[in-house]
């Protein structure tokens, strides 16, 4: 009986610290560096058209607003408005001047999480616009929103200061029944927030 | 670091307020000279658009042109379709000759087509009707084209003028009173058959609330 208590003593002697230190190890141990969750961003760039809208307009200042959640590591869900401001340079009527484009697009996005960097493609839909109708030679350039398509890749390094990350990243967006398309590349800062 | 953050409010607020203009283009609309028939003259039709609130305005100035045709103040004055101040017009236009002979004297003009108890004011032996509001004149050469508009206040005053004389009886501010919802616009040569010229024209119309 002594034996057994003695034992069962030793027991707890060995295996008690061991217990804690086990408990203890995700908070001296490596936790994961990058949080992913509900995140938003903001980015600031320049835009350009190609095809005809390219033809008769000037590559642009963009600015763009997203949020996105982060169900994975890998694998999020997003929402992004992007404008852009372009000069026409088309031909007299009408006088020269300055429409804006804008996208609301819905999507996702596939990142290889390569800590604290991301690479990271995305795809959606949504609808898109361009105002004033200034480029009156382009048949399909309405100003009414249009459906479209947007795909797009960059990259994301998570800074030091925790839940602050930045990064480059450019989409083309696609007006069905338009064949120019709208490339956007943005300077962003991002914010995860839970 | 402020200055990053001014520009991009300032890109942000620029981007607002041109995205949120509400302003439309038309055209480009082709004209040339001599015409079909070796006219000197040549007249086109612009119907200044319309949106839901002109439309429902229209609506209410027919039933009153139906249920109230001896009224004191003209329905006109009381359901104007549009208003002087409801829009800003700009009429761009480029003229180009093929000519190799001296330059063309070119008149581009705007105007209105006078009514059935006027008087024809007779600009044009082609176009007898048409009563010339603003003209412009220009010089085209080969290889030298011509780009040129009537501005917003130019078309502004001559809404504007018009108004007053063809709505005498209606007591509002100039801002309010009827604007007409048609408007000419054309080129007249310079008694020079040997030329040939042709213009494009684009309107630009801002809406005002």
């Amino acid at each position: 009986m002594k034996l057994a208590r003695l034992t069962m003593a030793y027991f707890l002697i060995l295996t008690t610290p061991a217990s804690v230190s086990m408990a203890a190890e995700p908070v001296c141990g490596r936790a994961p560096s990058v949080p992913r969750g509900l995140a938003v961003r903001a980015g600031l760039g320049a835009a350009v058209w190609t095809s005809t809208v390219g033809e008769d307009s000037r590559t642009g200042v963009a600015f763009s607003f997203g949020a996105g959640y982060e169900f994975f590591s890998w694998l999020a869900v997003e929402a992004t408005w992007s404008a852009g401001f372009h000069e026409t340079d088309a031909p007299f009527p009408p006088a020269p001047g300055t429409f804006a484009t804008q996208a609301l697009s819905l999507g996702a996005r596939l990142t290889l999480p390569l800590e604290p960097f991301d690479l990271f493609l995305r795809g959606g839909a949504g609808w898109s616009w361009s105002s004033p109708d200034i480029l009156v030679r382009i048949d399909d350039f309405a100003s009414e929103p249009r459906l479209s398509w947007m795909g797009g890749l960059g990259f994301s390094w998570h800074t030091p200061r925790r839940r602050i990350w930045i990064g480059i990243e450019s989409s083309a967006i696609g007006q069905i029944g338009l064949p120019s398309v709208w490339i956007v590349t943005n300077a962003v800062i991002g914010v995860t927030l839970l | 670091m402020m200055r990053a953050y001014f520009s991009f409010a300032l890109a942000l607020s620029v981007g607002f307020a041109s995205g949120c203009r509400d302003e439309q283009y038309f055209g480009p609309f082709a004209l040339s000279l001599p015409t079909q028939l070796q006219e000197n003259a040549v007249a086109r039709t612009f119907r200044f658009p319309l949106d839901t609130a002109d439309l429902d305005q229209q609506s209410e100035l027919i039933d009153c042109l139906a249920n109230e045709p001896d009224r004191e103040v003209p329905c006109l004055c009381d359901y104007p379709v549009l208003t002087v101040a409801e829009q800003d017009v700009r009429l761009d236009y480029r003229l180009t000759t093929s000519s190799l002979d001296l330059p063309v004297n070119v008149m581009v003009w705007v105007g209105r087509e006078v009514g059935p108890n006027e008087v024809a004011p007779d600009f044009f032996p082609e176009l007898p009707q048409i009563e010339v509001l603003a003209e412009h004149h220009h010089q085209v050469a080969r290889d030298l084209d011509v780009c040129e508009s009537f501005l917003e206040d130019e078309m502004r005053a001559l809404d504007l003028a018009q108004a007053i004389a063809e709505n005498p009886a209606c007591d509002q501010a100039p801002g309010d009173l009827p604007s007409p919802a048609t408007m000419l616009y054309g080129l007249a040569f310079d008694q020079d058959m040997a030329s040939a010229v042709s213009a494009e024209f684009t309107f630009r119309i801002e809406e005002h609330d």
